[in-house]
């Protein structure tokens, strides 16, 4: 199923963002040359903070994806936070989980609520509780 | 004893918080092997008094539950694994049947003692002949006589320091809770007397039971350097039963039980008086009266509790919520309830049945506009 979306051509910025603004009508879209970027509001749990977030796409390259506010905080000073790139940035798939092929709205904004929830419970308990891989902390 | 709450139960905050505090109650409670084994050691110990040649035989002895055993709302001890076990001897017989009340505890102690299981567990307390099952629970037996000038449920029990008999009704208690306990729950059914029930899973607790458990659990947690002037159980728990109105959230039936004893408190002077539903000359709660500075700290303790059971309901953050949960109730159990919730989660999302809200983002389960939320896997970069 996945390698047929894969060879299947891109979503044009046009598709990504129309479907976007169907399921996610309360994100702000902008597109500048060649980034399509989406602001909005994510709550993964009745009990859960609201979290700003913001999706930066390049066609046909992994879309990036922040936190704006509240901050990500670390659990104790100078510890990592789970699952997030060295930028400060959040990972929520493996390359091979996503292709450009798939709609942002449907894989990547459920990937992010998903993650928030996961970050909201290791500040609790000081677990990921999400599963996933990591590869290991350099020495 | 085992729930898997549909994953619906984070879509909202209160059912969320609700969903964590039943889960401390579950933790905290007897477990259900546990209260089947406090059920057969006491129905066998109901058979050692009764047997032929024993000295209690006569007075046909009927062993049942009491307390929080009988009412459900047991909490683990913060520092030692025993619970305590309230249990009832009933004796057919008049209080004029001994020469004096403390020859009725004898009378149980001695029984006990002539068995060498029991022998080394056997311990004389105020009220009752205690037996000690290491890291189980301790089985607390009370002896009592009928009591004919009150007839009903009514009974008289010994008081080794007072050498006297104190009346007691422990199934009029359990009675009168239990009713307020289904204020909601079975609406106008018409109450009918019933046996001791099986422990109810806390899922199907009714509210005020958990609310209860809770407000034990803080008890314990909040007067744990002094537990000499801490609240005693039935002085919560008739508070509790009295004020409840019948709340089908928990978190919301706490914070009206804390508001309705502040409101109390407030309205009553020199202090709040708790009278015994099944006994209306009985206050449950007169060591206020030689303790006053127990009486001040509760009415304070109340306060700093609603106070944060207010915050807990402004509060969002799965983070910091679970931060004031460990205030109350432990650490160890707070943060043990948060990740067992979250497993539950992980659980559904692994059978692939979660979904999440159009508009909010908030995971839910896959029914309706929900938007699946496809497999994943988290992943990240070396630093």
């Amino acid at each position: 199923m996945r390698d047929k979306f894969f060879k299947s051509a891109a979503l044009t910025f046009g598709q990504q963002i129309g479907r976007m603004s169907h399921i996610h009508s309360g994100f702000h879209a902008r597109l500048t040359r060649n980034v399509a970027s989406w602001t909005g509001e994510l709550q993964p749990s009745g009990m859960s903070e609201n979290y700003m977030v913001r999706i930066e796409y390049t066609l046909r390259r992994r879309p990036r994806i922040w936190v704006l506010s509240p901050p990500l905080r670390p659990r104790r000073p100078g510890q990592r936070i789970p699952h997030t790139f060295h930028d400060g940035s959040v990972c929520l798939h493996l390359h091979q989980d996503w292709a450009p092929a798939m709609s942002i709205a449907d894989t990547i904004i459920p990937w992010l609520t998903l993650w928030l929830y996961y970050y909201e419970v290791w500040q609790a308990t000081g677990e990921w509780l999400g599963g996933g891989h990591e590869p290991r902390t350099r020495k | 004893m085992s729930i898997s709450p549909a994953p619906l139960l984070i879509e909202s905050f209160e059912a969320q918080l609700d969903d964590l505090l039943m889960r401390i109650c579950i933790e905290l409670q007897l477990d259900e092997t546990r209260y089947k084994l406090a059920e057969t050691h006491y129905q066998a110990v109901g058979k050692w008094l009764e047997m032929e040649g024993s000295p209690v035989a006569v007075l046909n002895p009927i062993i049942y539950s009491q307390g929080s055993m009988r009412l459900n709302t047991t909490v683990k001890p913060l520092v030692r694994d025993e619970y305590d076990l309230d249990l009832v001897c009933e004796l057919i017989c008049q209080t004029s049947f001994f020469g004096h009340p403390v020859e009725a505890l004898d009378l149980i102690e001695q029984r006990l003692r002539g068995n060498e299981t029991y022998r080394p567990m056997v311990e004389r307390m105020n009220r009752c002949v205690r037996l000690n099952y290491e890291h189980q629970f301790h089985l607390d037996i009370l002896p009592a006589c009928r009591d004919p000038k009150n007839g009903g449920t009514c009974l008289l029990v010994p008081d080794r320091k007072l050498e006297d008999w104190k009346p007691s009704n422990p199934r009029g208690y359990a009675a009168w809770f239990d009713s307020r306990s289904r204020q909601l729950l079975v609406g106008q059914l018409l109450e009918k007397a019933e046996p001791i029930p099986d422990q109810e899973a806390a899922e199907e607790k009714p509210p005020l039971k958990l609310s209860v458990q809770l407000l034990k659990r803080w008890r314990d947690v909040r007067y744990k350097t002094n537990s000499d002037i801490a609240p005693i159980s039935i002085v919560l728990t008739t508070l509790a039963a009295d004020i409840y109105r019948g709340e089908r959230s928990i978190a919301r039936s706490v914070g009206n039980i804390l508001a309705g004893i502040s409101l109390r408190a407030q309205q009553s002077y020199p202090r709040l008086i708790v009278q015994n539903p099944t006994n209306q000359e009985e206050d449950l709660s007169e060591r206020w009266d030689s303790k006053p500075e127990a009486y001040r700290e509760f009415v304070r303790a109340i306060e700093d509790l609603e106070t944060q059971w207010n915050t807990l309901f402004q509060t969002r953050g799965i983070g910091k919520i679970s931060r004031i949960l460990e205030r109350l109730f432990g650490e160890d159990v707070a943060r043990k309830v948060v990740e067992k919730q979250a497993r539950d989660i992980e659980a559904a999302r692994s059978r692939q049945e979660l979904g999440m809200k159009k508009g909010s983002g908030i995971i839910t389960s896959l029914a309706g506009s929900a938007i699946p939320i496809p497999r994943n896997t988290f992943y990240g970069d070396a630093r």
